[in-house]
């Protein structure tokens, strides 16, 4: 498995972006995009998610081009927007209802990943009740409903507390041992040490860095 | 799309409770409104007619039988009401705002009018009273005249004529009630026309034609108690639904359609009751003539759809959906007759969606059928709805990060 962002080029009106993107990554890769507010990390998500199409360029997987095939983009890409994605007045149960089957919902709890998520332990919570965190867990547990290869984070830790952080960090680790790709936009140091590769986004431009856990040089970069 | 579509239908089941509430405080605050109307238009009569007190001879025939007439004939010939009492009852009631004014006829004031000699009345009026003073002049002045002229005229000539017949053994009692039926039927005008009217609009009566507007008005705030599910600050979930191809357009359809749902669990029992009620006396409403409401719920379904997608915040929504639906109630004269507003905006008050909505409403309450206010509806429900899924997909891709 494997993906490939070819020339992705965004613009709002006048404003460029997202100019000329292009990275790859490989079954079991964690890539990392850091980037000041604004600088065009979500959109690059949000376009490979399909929330919204790119003036040009493609997104392959494995060769299939998944801009022109959204039903498999649907079964092979996860998508983890900023926010919460749930429904406020709903349970959990509810919530995970509106992405899985009834049987897999109840696996998945078993055995799967929401029992590696620990969601079964606010099932019946309303959201609006739920904690940072178990909102986040759920989130990512509503995303993987299809168990898709590829998943794709905007800022999945920001604003958690440090256990939260932590739980959330183990789930990406197995599901990279996996053999997934990860695909996250972050602004947080310890989320990068996840990360096999590192990239800035400046100006809608990606630049490739090494971040050696010098995070003075990380801010000189940005 | 279909779990979507339940999920939403759960969220309104959740919030039902709560809506139900809120909307029957606004429909017990609208109907107090509308019931405090008809009875002011039910009162306008007796408003309109000042009560004087007359304090005099109470065993006088000439002064009984003269008010008798004027109170009991011809009610369209006098803006007074006039009722015999005595001096204390009459400074009473004039203290207690019961009648405006009395008039004191003195004890032999008929009898020496007969003769021409004009003794005046006197005539107590609160200070408070003003420029009613002339109007009630005036009118006292027209009541002599038919006490003295009409009545004694009518009475005495009767008798003549009587006498002259060879019927002079005919009581007085019997004169006085032929002399009566003589002035009724020459002072009763009343019943010499009849009075058709045409109606404020559509056909309606002020009654009827409040009721529709209120009936708007109600309809377009039932909508706010729906605001916490329909504003969404955190465009996350949407964003989700869209790359899980759920986009824009099916997302309102979904959440459309059960809330247009949850309006018909509210207006539904509503609607039933007016029809199988009868509770509008002075219009028959059918069940079926209550499927005319359908058109203007998905117009108002559709209007706060669209407002919701330019807000934030539940505070800001509910504020929008309040001044937005009193403003265009308002310009379309759903609060005010729509003759009451200015030329200029009584052009285009029926084009409005409110306007709209009133007239199609009013099509439940007479037999009046037109397909203008229905496409007009139809069309802003079209529109509305387009305009909320241009909205959100903006929102959705106005992505920052």
């Amino acid at each position: 498995m494997n993906i490939e962002v070819k020339h992705i080029k965004k613009a709002y009106g006048k404003k460029q972006v997202l100019q000329d993107i292009s990275l790859t990554a490989n079954g079991g890769e964690c890539i990392g995009i850091l980037g000041s507010n604004g600088c065009g990390k979500s959109t690059l998500l949000s376009i490979l998610a399909g929330v919204q199409k790119a003036d040009s360029g493609t997104f392959l997987c494995d060769g299939a081009d998944l801009f022109l095939n959204p039903r498999r983009r649907e079964t092979l890409v996860g998508y983890v927007p900023q926010g919460t994605p749930l429904i406020e007045e709903l349970s959990a149960w509810d919530n995970l209802r509106l992405w899985y089957e009834k049987g897999a919902l109840e696996k998945s709890l078993e055995d799967g990943v929401l029992a590696t998520l620990g969601v079964s332990e606010f099932l019946r919570v309303p959201v609006f009740k739920m904690s940072g965190g178990m909102r986040k867990r759920l989130s990512i547990g509503c995303a993987m409903a299809k168990q898709p290869p590829v998943l794709l984070l905007d800022e999945p830790t920001a604003a958690l507390d440090l256990v939260c952080k932590a739980r959330i960090a183990d789930y990406l680790r197995s599901f990279r041992e996996k053999g997934g790709i990860l695909l996250m936009t972050t602004h947080d140091v310890q989320e990068l040490s996840l990360c096999d590769r590192h990239y800035i986004m400046r100006d809608g431009v990606l630049e490739r860095f090494q971040y050696t856990g010098n995070v003075q040089e990380l801010v000189c970069k940005l | 799309m279909r779990k979507y579509f339940l999920l939403q239908c759960k969220r309104v089941l959740r919030i039902l409770p709560f809506v139900l509430a809120v909307t029957a405080m606004l429909f017990g605050a609208l109907s107090g409104a509308f019931l405090a109307v008809k009875q002011l238009s039910e009162d306008t009569d007796s408003h309109n007619k000042f009560k004087v007190g007359v304090v005099g001879n109470a065993g006088d025939t000439y002064l009984q039988m003269g008010l008798a007439a004027l109170q009991s004939m011809d009610s369209s010939r006098f803006s007074v009401e006039l009722q015999m009492m005595t001096q204390q009852e009459a400074t009473a009631a004039l203290s207690g705002g019961k009648i405006v004014a009395y008039v004191s006829v003195p004890d032999d004031f008929l009898q020496e009018a007969f003769y021409g000699n004009i003794i005046p009345l006197q005539f107590v009026v609160r200070g408070s009273a003003g420029g009613l003073v002339t109007i009630l002049k005036d009118e006292i002045t027209g009541a002599v005249e038919i006490l003295l002229l009409e009545t004694q005229r009518g009475i005495y000539g009767v008798g003549d004529a009587l006498e002259n017949a060879g019927y002079g053994n005919l009581s007085g009692t019997h004169i006085n009630k032929i002399s009566l039926k003589y002035v009724e039927f020459v002072l009763d005008r009343g019943k010499v026309y009849a009075t058709e009217e045409l109606g404020i609009s559509d056909g309606l009566g002020l009654e009827g034609y409040l009721l529709c507007g209120l009936s708007a008005i109600m309809l377009f705030l039932a909508c706010m108690p729906f605001a916490p599910l329909q504003i969404q600050s955190d465009q996350a979930l949407r964003r989700l639904l869209a790359s899980r191809g759920v986009g824009a357009g099916k997302q309102i359809t979904c959440e459309f359609t059960s809330y247009l749902l949850g309006l018909l669990v509210l207006v539904l029992p509503v609607l039933w009751a007016v029809s199988s009620t009868g509770v509008l006396q002075d219009y028959s409403v059918t069940g079926q003539d209550t499927l005319q409401v359908l058109p203007v719920l998905l117009m108002v379904a559709a209007f706060s759809f669209f407002l919701y997608e330019l807000v934030r915040d539940y505070v800001s929504g509910v504020l929008v959906q309040f001044f937005a639906a009193v403003f265009l109630c308002f310009f379309s004269g759903c609060i005010f007759p729509v003759y009451t507003l200015p030329k200029s905006v009584q052009i285009v008050a029926d084009l409005l969606p409110a306007g709209a909505a009133r007239r199609q409403l009013a099509q439940c309450l007479t037999d009046q059928q037109s397909l203008a206010p229905l496409m007009l509806l139809l069309c802003y429900t079209a529109v509305l709805l387009a305009g909320a899924v241009l909205l959100r997909k903006k929102r959705m891709e106005n992505v920052r990060g």
